[in-house]
């Protein structure tokens, strides 16, 4: 079993403990749901765990491989930044084949979402466009594991509905951690959730405790969660 | 072509412009992707590519340039 197993991670900023001793468990099949306050450190432990970030300590490994750079990374995790990524002055169609195999390229360019867009440059996009073009492209990735780092940002509500939906059905051959402002969405989303609080992460067993947090009100939880 | 501009403007030589590649090729890439477009390296690090292949690389290619352009 190829698990991603992160373990001892530390982050400090200015002697400031950011993420202490993090220890985080994630299989193919599942999407782990990461919360917290802005600037809990969500983003910064996506990056440590990417390899774009260094940190005072980390383990992170995948089956059997130990990832210690982006480069041993390769073809095992890929990470949605919080931020449009893809380069500009280059054609949509082109990005495509260039990040994905074939056999994936010719699904995303089936795609209703994408079709639209396969001959327009990245500059030429809306903000909602490129981050459907992004989210896409990550998960079709030949990859093991993907971090979604804020993947709805900027995104309408029917897009998101949409990608909500694709990531269920393309879960099955992939491990998710996603983040994201909106918790609704990650909440409705994960499989388990986890809540970054004063550089400790917390895993959530009742959804119940998101009442207590601030992170559902009562009358969502009643209506949606607890039945 | 800002290397072949500037190679003209300083003499012409095919060996020139090759210097000229070596030297403007890491300076637009660090004005492009480490000043102006940064989230754009995570293009390539999702491609397994990291700033030191990435860099490498640029470097490689300004090398052969300048090998190809001084055998003319």
């Amino acid at each position: 079993m190829n698990g991603l197993h992160i373990d001892s991670l530390t982050k400090k900023y200015n002697n400031k403990v950011i993420l202490s001793d993090i220890f985080l468990s994630c299989e193919k099949g599942k999407i782990t749901g990461l919360i917290g306050r802005n600037g809990s450190g969500k983003s910064t432990f996506l990056k440590i765990v990417f390899g774009t970030e260094k940190a005072e300590s980390k383990f992170v490994r995948i089956g059997k491989k130990i990832i210690r750079n982006i480069s041993d990374g390769r073809n095992l995790i890929n990470y949605l930044p919080q931020d449009n990524f893809l380069p500009n002055n280059i054609k949509i169609s082109t990005l495509i084949k260039l990040f994905l195999s074939k056999e994936n390229s010719d699904i995303l360019f089936k795609n209703e979402h994408i079709i639209p867009l396969l001959n327009k440059q990245n500059q030429d996009l809306s903000g909602g466009e490129k981050r459907i073009v992004e989210i896409l492209l990550i998960i079709h990735s030949d990859t093991e594991y993907i971090l979604l780092d804020e993947p709805f940002n900027g995104v309408s509500p029917i897009v998101r509905d949409y990608i909500i939906e694709y990531i269920k059905k393309m879960k099955l051959n992939k491990g998710y951690i996603i983040t994201d402002h909106d918790y609704e969405n990650v909440i409705n989303l994960a499989d388990s959730i986890l809540y970054l609080q004063n550089g400790y992460l917390k895993e959530i067993n009742d959804k119940s405790e998101l009442v207590e947090l601030g992170y559902l009100t009562k009358t969502t939880y009643n209506n949606t969660y607890s039945k | 072509m800002i290397s072949i501009v500037i190679g003209i403007l300083l003499g012409g030589k095919f060996s020139t412009i090759g210097f000229c590649f070596i030297i403007i090729a890491p300076i637009i890439q660090y004005y492009v992707y480490e000043i102006k477009h940064k989230n754009e390296y995570y293009f390539y690090y999702n491609l397994g590519l990291g700033n030191l292949e990435l860099w490498a690389s640029t470097f490689i290619i300004a090398l052969i340039n300048l090998l190809i352009l001084s055998l003319i």
